[in-house]
């Protein structure tokens, strides 16, 4: 057996021992690299150059000063000014909107969009679709006139054109639109009798960009 | 010794020895140009040379080709000239920082540098932020030669209206040194470089604490910490902020982190290749991936950080150029994240590349993709799933346009996709 001289220490201590010594001048060294910027980071020759002032601003694109008019108004048939459930065939109504360009300082494209919303029965919306109409007019000019359905918002993805498309700018400030509802007074039988509906009409704008989307 | 004594010294004698020891010395010397003589000089002149390099510009500001107004989408353009006027070659990084302006903005913009030659070799495609790293070195601008860069910046399609109104300005810039200087002459703070054994037990603990405490500090701008070959296990850890882990130069892909619920904010990761399960990466706002590789069975290898408070939004992920392989999903952004950047990356194996299942709007720009080997979605969010053979939601061309789009407005997202690759 051999005997440890007095004062060695075990190989497997010595390591440990060492491992920590080495450990202990990692950290230092971890340390002065934090606590200083290393020598070599510019220490050679070297020149920069800048192309300085470079500003990307960006615009404002806003409708919400749009207003939709708060009454409607018969044009033809009953007295019902206001209760457009009570309508019937050949009845118009009609209601101002006007778009408005509010602080806005970009151009932009917008759409008009109207759609059917529930109000009682989930299948009055479809059945009631099918038969009301809707006709825009603004400058003298009829921008649309078909069935309500043909102003959905569509799916997304799908690049769809409904016809009130039109570039806007911030210079014009406001256009004025005169929108007709109306039942034809022909093919609206009996069935469509006591149908419930709530009528949603909305301004869409989007950047005037190529591949800009509308939000729908 | 008192001054009788040197009184009486013999001055006379002493004054005369000394004139003739004086003359014999002066005589020697005089005597050494008696003979012919010849001399050869080597005058040797230190002088260090001149690395100067200078800027040109095609216009004094970035535009749009038709003047449009700086819009999501638009492409703002403006070509610099590098000249190399040194004596010698240069190398040279591009470097770009925020003058002024919001953030929100700043943190958005993406920048496309081409060469302005015939191929237009594409030089960095990826946010203005990053470039701040100087991690996109041009190795050899020859001596009396110039370098014609294209910039075209632009805020991604899907940005949405949290922009308007607000601005950035920026500078973008060169910074030339000597061919033979290290890789990481222009990184902006101090660079690290570690083996497996250095990030280890207690020594990994003392780093991270230490490169944690330093992050705290306003002035530092950014820290490197360069990989070498090997394995490194990260796993649970959430790793200190305003760090750059590269792999050394060469080694891309060969340094191996281990990540099973690896926590990271902050930070940037190039050339690292991540191993796990379960979940491999949560990321919360500005972590960019930069070349690697997710390989292993996660569920998700890269997943937004849980939110408790549940009113925080993510903004800023970038992954670019890199490779998925065996996910069940790749990217997985079930917290509302803006600004998400997923660009030039190839999925293969994976059930999903990119998820979007949170309910409030997030914004993703997917471009140059590859999910040609995606087992399922290329993106799937709340139903609406873009991938081969799926009707509605295809990337289309217009008739005169050459690239493939398709935008989404979505109840939980706005996404932009362009020139993927399903088949």
């Amino acid at each position: 057996m051999i005997e440890r001289r007095s004062g060695q220490r075990p190989k497997k201590e010595r390591l440990r021992l060492a491992e920590q010594w080495a450990g202990g001048i990692f950290l230092l060294g971890l340390t002065a690299s934090l606590w200083v910027q290393p020598a070599g980071t510019y220490s050679w020759m070297w020149k920069g150059v800048k192309d300085t002032g470079n500003q990307f601003a960006i615009g404002l694109l806003d409708i919400t000063s749009s207003v939709f008019g708060e009454k409607w108004r018969v044009i033809e048939g009953g007295n019902q000014a206001v209760d457009l459930f009570r309508m019937i065939p050949g009845d118009a109504r009609q209601l101002e909107a006007t778009l408005s360009s509010g602080e806005s300082d970009l151009e932009f494209i917008y759409k008009i969009v109207a759609e059917v919303k529930e109000a009682g029965k989930p299948e009055d919306v479809q059945k009631l679709e099918e038969v009301l109409r809707i006709r825009i007019e603004s400058g003298g000019s009829v921008i649309y006139d078909g069935l309500v359905r043909g102003l959905h918002q569509e799916q997304p993805g799908l690049k769809h054109v409904n016809g009130t498309e039109e570039h806007f700018s911030p210079h014009q400030r406001s256009k004025t639109f005169a929108i007709t509802v109306y039942l034809p007074k022909e093919g609206v039988d009996h069935s469509f009798q006591a149908l419930k509906g709530n009528l949603e009409i909305r301004f869409l704008a989007k950047q005037a960009t190529l591949d800009a989307i509308f939000a729908e | 010794m008192k001054w009788e004594q040197v009184k009486n010294w013999p001055w006379k004698r002493i004054a005369m020895g000394t004139a003739v020891l004086t003359s014999i010395v002066a005589s020697t010397s005089f005597g050494t140009y008696a003979y012919f003589t010849s001399q050869v000089e080597d005058s040797s002149t230190f002088a260090a040379g001149k690395l100067e390099i200078s800027l040109g510009e095609t216009k004094a500001r970035f535009q749009a080709a038709d003047d449009q107004p700086f819009l999501p989408g638009v492409r703002f353009e403006k070509t610099l000239t590098v000249h190399n006027q040194s004596d010698v070659p240069v190398k040279y990084a591009l470097l770009a920082e925020k003058e002024g302006g919001d953030d929100i903005v700043y943190d958005r913009l993406v920048v496309e540098v081409r060469r302005e030659n015939e191929g237009g070799e594409l030089l960095y495609h990826g946010r203005v932020s990053q470039l701040t790293l100087a991690n996109v070195i041009i190795p050899e601008l020859p001596k009396d030669e110039s370098d014609d860069l294209h910039f075209s910046v632009y805020l991604p399609e899907s940005t949405g209206n949290e922009v308007q109104q607000k601005s950035a300005d920026v500078t973008f810039g060169f910074l030339a040194t000597q061919q033979d200087n290290g890789h990481y002459f222009a990184q902006g703070g101090p660079v690290m470089t570690f083996t497996p054994q250095d990030l280890n037990g207690t020594k990994l603990v003392e780093t991270l604490r230490m490169a944690s405490k330093e992050a705290e500090k306003d002035s530092v701008t950014g820290l490197t910490f360069i990989l070498e070959e090997g394995s490194y296990d990260l796993s649970d850890m959430k790793l200190p902020e305003k760090v750059t882990w590269k792999a050394a130069p060469g080694k891309e892909g060969k340094v191996v982190v281990r990540a099973d619920e690896l926590q990271v904010s902050n930070a940037a990761f190039e050339g690292i290749r991540f191993e796990g399960s379960g979940t491999g990466l949560y990321v919360g706002s500005n972590v960019s991936f930069s070349g690697c590789t997710f390989d292993g069975r996660f569920d998700a290898a890269i997943r937004t950080m849980p939110d408790l408070s549940g009113e925080k939004t993510l903004e800023g992920l970038t992954v670019k150029d890199s490779t998925f392989a065996g996910a069940e999903a790749a990217i997985l952004l079930d917290q509302t994240i803006k600004g998400a950047f997923i660009a030039n990356n190839s999925f293969s194996g994976v059930q999903h590349a990119v998820v979007v299942a949170n309910d409030r709007e997030t914004e993703v720009q997917i471009v140059g993709n590859d999910f040609a080997n995606v087992n399922k979605y290329a993106v799937d969010s709340g139903g609406v799933q873009v991938g081969d053979g799926i009707e509605g939601f295809k990337e289309t061309s217009e008739e005169n346009g050459d690239a493939k789009k398709l935008a989404l407005h979505l109840f939980k997202a706005d996404l932009y996709l362009e020139d993927n690759k399903y088949d």
